[in-house]
């Protein structure tokens, strides 16, 4: 293979400018951030063997966002364990009210870390990443229907594992002009 | 009160620093596309040895380059040299780009994978199905799984090989009328997304599935120069 320098500059700009997006991404599907490094250099590997297409038509970033997602539901096929959330660093938790606010996103992380992976990646996707419902169906591969009922089905999930966890109501910004 | 989108933020405000070398991630990117080509071209010499036998048809491509006397002969084939390896990892033979299993071939007559594009696409094959009894074809993504159905061909029920999976042009050679027949190669040029035919008429029989792209950019095939044939009366049953 003859190497493109300046297909492989447009790469690494764009790789460089993305990951830590991206790794976010992968953290909140995945719940641990080694894990979630692996993911995206797992996507963007994936995305370099498809880059000169992409440099082509566009499109960079959905591609990668929907590559970091495919490698993270190909990797919980192959393992048999399931993801543990993390705790958030010692040196933020100190006081009440930050105690709470880490136990809050703690509750969130394990809650997602309990939903089935499409449902979480749904949910990641549409209120992370904020796409909407038809850019999401793509970034998953699957139709537009399965995006509602699954986020749908995520978001009582999510609320009813916080209830249970005695955490104050779980609520999404703008819900009630969601499409369902 | 907790908000979604606020609470998912937080989680991700403070990380761990990343180590991730994109220096390095370019060098296992290009050993990666490196290796799919080696695979595919390696696939493409192995047939190739066998059909250089009788005939050659153009398809477009140009000529070959001759060595002179006083330069260095250089070989006309797809070549591998010991720089385009990859380290081996021990323990792990190969790489599976994607996979799919056919769990019931009564019901649909099932999916098939038909090889790997220069960049990376595997072309997919659905069927035959439907009334017509049709493959559909389509180049599927491994990285997200996403098929890229092509327009129909028109093969008309003929089963095809494919021959050529390039990243500007696939061909999918068929034999029209049967297997003596006449060779067909169907060609779909990704770029403007439209399929060609390309015939050779004045062709001898061909033997089919026996056709291979050279390093020339021609297609070689195998033409019998016998066959045996029934003596008259018939074949001898003492």
């Amino acid at each position: 293979m003859r190497r493109d320098p300046a297909a492989d500059a447009a790469f690494t700009e764009f790789a460089a400018a993305n990951r830590a997006r991206l790794r976010g991404t992968a953290y909140l599907l995945c719940g641990d951030w080694h894990r979630a490094s692996d993911h995206v250099q797992e996507g963007l590997l994936r995305m370099y063997v498809a880059w000169p297409r992409l440099l082509r038509q566009g499109g960079e970033l959905a591609y990668a966002r929907k590559a970091v997602v495919s490698a993270f539901l190909d990797a919980r096929r192959k393992r048999s364990s399931s993801e543990r959330p993390t705790s958030a660093p010692a040196d933020q938790a100190s006081g009440e009210d930050i105690a709470s606010a880490v136990a809050d996103r703690d509750a969130l992380m394990a809650a997602l870390a309990r939903l089935p992976e499409r449902q979480r990646a749904c949910v990641v996707l549409r209120y992370f990443e904020e796409l909407d419902v038809r850019e999401t169906a793509a970034a998953l591969g699957c139709s537009e229907g399965t995006v509602k009922s699954q986020t749908s089905r995520a978001l009582a999930s999510l609320r009813a594992m916080f209830e249970d966890a005695s955490r104050d109501e779980l609520v999404v910004a703008g819900e009630g002009s969601l499409p369902w | 009160m907790n908000e979604l989108k606020e609470l998912m933020r937080e989680n991700v405000a403070a990380p761990p620093p990343d180590h991730l070398d994109l220096d390095a991630l370019l060098e296992a990117g290009h050993r990666r596309v490196r290796g799919r080509r080696t695979a595919l071209v390696g696939g493409i010499s192995l047939v190739a040895v066998g059909a250089v036998a009788a005939a050659v048809v153009g398809l477009g491509g140009g000529s070959s380059p001759k060595a002179t006397a006083d330069t260095r002969p250089e070989p006309e084939a797809p070549t591998i040299r010991l720089s385009d390896a990859s380290p081996a990892v021990e323990g792990t033979d190969f790489q599976v780009l994607a996979s799919h299993t056919n769990q019931n071939l009564d019901r649909a007559n099932g999916q098939y994978f038909d090889g790997v594009t220069d960049d990376g696409l595997i072309l997919y094959r659905d069927g035959p199905r439907g009334p017509d009894n049709f493959d559909r074809w389509g180049l599927l993504d491994p990285a997200t799984n996403d098929v890229d159905w092509l327009p129909d061909p028109g093969l008309g029920g003929n089963q095809a090989f494919p021959i050529v999976l390039g990243a500007d042009r696939l061909v999918l050679a068929t034999m029209e009328g049967g297997l003596e027949g006449n060779l067909v190669a169907h060609v779909f040029d990704r770029g403007s997304r439209q399929w060609y035919t390309v015939s050779w008429p004045d062709l001898p029989q061909v033997g089919f599935p026996s056709a291979a792209l050279g390093p020339d950019g021609r297609l070689y095939v195998v033409t019998p120069a016998t066959q045996g044939k029934p003596p008259p009366g018939g074949w001898p049953t003492d």
